[in-house]
């Protein structure tokens, strides 16, 4: 265990040095971030002095270990346009979209994996349809649609909710479905085939052999080892989902991380949106190591080999 | 009949398919006595396998189980419902699978599966249904065994896996235990080891034991009586003395050429084969099963259902009608 | 599947004959006739069947036109993509070893990386138009293409057939091209079927969030996000295009399952 935790550890390492990398990389896809900082009116003089001033003039490996140094040491650089401090912005915009992240993945989890694991005991019943039936509705459903056709459905036809804004848990409720119901109808289908698969084992015919109650064969010996891949797709999820924040934080005005990238890069506000890129990619990746990790330790043929 | 473990009378297992209804299992009997063992032999997909399922009652979903009679113990299970079948299960009758890899949860200690089994069916603590585990495990040979109980099926081999399976079958002491070709996967030289362990274990309990198997040689060594099986009929059944020296079905004295016997085969000699294929079992069938590969076979074979009958009181019952006189001679 | 299939065939045909089939030119505003709503509305009338936005310009015309940026940059993306993701996958299953642990270790990376916010801020810095959009998706999605044909091709490359042929002496490449991409080949049409549906609702979004498609290119994100502020009054913006890009994205969702279930009857569970 302690072999495998260093070697994905090592892994997560270096794949956060390399999207470190293409995150810095992406500053200078444009022509010259100089001219961006300034902005459009600025004269050639004021371009020049602010390309000394930030260093754009070195060579960009020299400029890339100089950010990542900085970067490491939790200094992300000064945003263009609030003028503060890069990891000071989006350490007071995080909790919004964690707390949005967090609930959104919950209420996949807690609404597809019953699901599933109901669509799996009974195959080709009434709920294994209707589990398959919303599962593909819920792939086609482009997310900022549904997040306007429930604001006017529910906020304005029947005013049930608020439509924007942070204050209350009812701001919540709208931007969790939304974010949320879009991981659902996978983490639905690997928890029913997995529980199909378990179900057809052997080792579940000898629970029941043995005259295990149905309630113990199915959430002990089955779940317990079907949950195990799901465990993993739920990690991946919510890493996306974070990602997947930025569209419905600007649609319901959470003033969330997803909120600032839209707000920044709409700005030409590079070093944020830098850094936004490095922190979400980074919560992907101990997220994921995370889940590595726990996945071996619910499965035991990992956790001790 | 104070010591009869199992009765089973008429058993029959349809598969409905697409292409039609599959008579897998036809009008089976069998019975079972206080420490006895039963060996049910077939070549693969007669419906041996079907056969323990169905009296476990743990036939897959689509398959129907048909059944006159079904006695455990003195006492009819036949209407049981699947809750108080569940209280037999692992209790009065216990089933050892063939694949010993797989049949034992990856996510659990041997410990725990053991554990939740006889706290399952006694009401006793954790600490002595541990107890009673670490004894069981001993008993099936197994050296270190509170090691073992803390560790997870993958970190054993699979002689080691099948002797917990046997533990965890015995720990409620059943009445009748049903092993469904338990070495088949396993080495040969382990093979030996597992059947003498089942068969000490058997004296010992005095349980009945059906033993289903492809193995003629394990038979030979371990049977009470022997049922032959052939596309999902039993064509022959007797006790061992009478199938091996007498055997009276086509199909049978087919399989005993199958076999080596030291001394009496030559090297060199080609060993028997039974020519053809087990015939299609959808739909209705007429005739003898086995007719198509019989070099015996009649019209009358083909066009005559034969019953399962013996000729006297003290000999084997089986399923054919030629003369066993022109059979000795042809053969 | 038929549904689906039927779906997709008609909207590429729409798409393939817009300039016959719209009603009117997709950018001609008539500022007199702005807003105008559909005919089942009792304001509305038959000279523009789906109404008028708020320029005035027809909208079944530009829902019409709006299937060719829809279908160009989800078939587009997915070429591309393609390409980059089968290259990887195939590769990696193929040769095993050395190859296999670097495109493991590029698609954890690119998986690491958040896309939308990506494909955004390249589309702030590049600026936005339709062959932007197009590259830049194609160069993120190729992550399911890469992990299912180095799964796929790993299977293949293990069976008796492959290793005959690598027996008796055929080159890679010959293996690669005669043995192993037959056999891939159903899996990839599924996997294209899923990343152009994926690349349609990401362009849309992006189009949305205003830095994909610029306007007046009748993209069906940009035609909500144009309809949104006056959503509460008109709701039939948003919901004509939306209920479109749905039923486009669905379309194809279900003929890819449907070839899935054709192909691989034994993994429809």
């Amino acid at each position: 265990m302690l072999f495998y935790t260093l070697k994905r550890f090592g892994l997560a390492s270096l794949v956060a040095l390399t999207v470190s990398f293409i995150s810095f990389g992406l500053l200078y896809l444009s022509s010259d971030p100089a001219i961006a900082m300034a902005g459009e009116t600025a004269s050639d003089a004021d371009i020049e002095a602010i390309r000394k001033l930030y260093g754009f003039d070195r060579p960009i490996l020299v400029q890339y270990f100089d950010w990542l140094q900085r970067a490491i040491g939790g200094d992300l650089g000064k945003s263009y346009y609030f003028r503060t401090n890069v990891s000071a912005l989006i350490g007071e915009r995080l909790p919004t979209t964690m707390m949005l992240g967090v609930s959104a993945i919950t209420f996949a989890i807690l609404f597809s994996v019953p699901l599933g694991v109901a669509a799996a005991i009974r195959p080709n019943s009434i709920i294994d349809r209707v589990a398959l039936f919303l599962s593909v509705m819920g792939q086609a459903l482009p997310s900022f649609w549904f997040a306007l056709m429930l604001i006017v459905l529910l906020s304005v036809n029947m005013r049930l909710l608020p439509t924007s804004g942070s204050d209350t848990w009812l701001h919540f409720v709208m931007p969790t479905v939304v974010l949320g119901y879009y991981a659902a109808p996978a983490i639905m289908r690997l928890t029913r085939t997995g529980m199909l698969e378990v179900l057809s084992t052997d080792y579940i015919r000898t629970a029941r052999a043995k005259g295990l109650r149905p309630v113990v064969v199915l959430f002990k010996h089955a779940l317990r080892n079907a949950i195990i891949p799901v465990v993993s797709l739920a990690a991946v999820q919510f890493g996306f989902m974070l990602g997947g924040s930025i569209v419905v934080e600007t649609i319901f005005a959470l003033h969330g991380a997803g909120f600032l990238a839209w707000e920044s890069i709409t700005r030409n506000d590079l070093p944020t949106v830098q850094g936004l890129i490095l922190v979400f990619s980074l919560f992907y990746i101990v997220l994921t190591f995370f889940a590595d990790l726990l996945n071996a330790w619910l499965d035991p043929r990992i956790r001790i080999s | 009949m104070p010591d009869r473990v199992l009765e089973v009378k008429n058993l029959s297992v349809d598969i409905p398919l697409a292409e039609g209804v599959l008579h897998a299992v036809d009008d089976l009997n069998i019975h079972v006595d206080k420490g006895e063992t039963l060996c049910i032999v077939g070549e693969s997909g007669c419906g041996k396998s079907l056969t323990s399922l169905a009296i476990m009652d743990l036939l897959p979903k689509k398959a129907i189980r048909k059944l006159h009679q079904l006695d455990l113990a003195g006492t009819s299970i036949l209407d049981y419902s699947e809750k108080q079948m569940s209280d037999i299960r692992g209790n009065k009758m216990g089933m050892i699978f063939q694949e010993p890899m797989t049949s034992l949860n990856p996510a659990f200690t041997i410990g725990n599966q053991m554990v939740e089994t006889l706290q399952r069916h006694r009401n006793i603590s954790g600490e002595n249904a541990k107890k009673t585990a670490l004894i069981m495990l001993e008993k099936v040979g197994i050296t270190a065994a509170d090691q073992r109980l803390k560790q997870y099926p993958h970190q054993l081999s699979g002689g080691l896996r099948q002797r917990v399976m046997i533990a965890m079958t015995l720990l409620c002491e059943p009445e009748l235990i049903i092993a469904d070709e338990p070495t088949t996967a396993l080495d040969v030289t382990i093979q030996a080891q597992i059947l003498l362990l089942l068969k000490e274990l058997q004296s010992e309990y005095e349980m009945g034991l059906i033993l289903i198997t492809h193995d003629l040689g394990v038979v030979a060594r371990i049977a009470t009586r022997v049922a032959v099986m052939y596309a999902g009929q039993i064509v022959e059944e007797g006790t061992v003395q009478q199938i091996f020296e007498n055997p009276m079905h086509p199909y049978t004295r087919g399989l005993m050429r199958c076999i080596p016997v030291p001394g009496k085969t030559k090297p060199g000699e080609p060993l028997g084969s039974i020519p053809g294929m087990v015939p299609s079992l959808i739909g209705e069938f007429t005739g003898c099963r086995f007719a198509d590969r019989c070099s015996h076979a009649t019209d009358t074979c083909r066009s005559l259902n034969v019953n399962l009958r013996a000729e006297e009181e003290n000999t084997q019952a089986y399923r054919c009608i030629i003369d066993p006189k022109t059979m000795a001679k042809v053969a | 599947m038929i549904i689906g299939s039927v779906i997709v065939i008609t909207v590429i045909a729409i798409a393939l004959l817009a300039p016959l089939m719209a009603p009117h030119d997709p950018y001609h505003q008539d500022l007199m006739r702005r807003l105008v709503p559909p005919v089942w509305d009792s304001r509305g009338s038959w000279e523009h069947i789906l109404g008028t936005d708020h320029l005035g310009r027809d909208y079944l015309s530009r829902l019409i036109y709006g299937a060719r940026i829809s279908l160009l940059i989800g078939i587009g993306a997915a070429v591309i993509s393609g390409i980059i993701g089968t290259f990887m996958g195939v590769m990696a299953g193929y040769f095993g070893g050395r190859v296999d642990m670097v495109v493991t270790f590029l698609i954890t990376v690119r998986l690491s990386m958040p896309v939308v916010l990506v494909a955004l801020a390249v589309v702030a810095i590049v600026g936005g138009s339709l062959q932007v959009v197009v590259t830049v998706l194609g160069l993120l999605l190729w992550d399911r293409f890469a992990v299912v044909m180095r799964s796929s091709t790993l299977q293949i490359r293990s069976m008796d057939y492959v290793a005959a042929a690598r027996a008796v002496g055929c080159s890679t490449s010959r293996v690669l091209i005669a043995e192993v991409m037959p056999n891939v080949v159903n899996n990839l049409i599924v996997i294209t079927t899923i990343e152009i549906a994926h690349a349609i609702i990401l362009e849309a979004a992006l189009s949305f969030l205003g830095l994909g498609v610029q306007p007046p290119l009748p993209s069906w994100g940009l035609m909500v996000s144009e309809g949104k502020d006056m959503m509460l009054f008109e709701p039939w913006l948003i919901t004509i295009p939306g209920v479109a890009l749905f039923m486009l994205v669905l379309a194809i969702n279900l003929m890819g399952d449907g070839v899935r279930d054709i192909t691989a009857p034994e993994n429809r569970n």
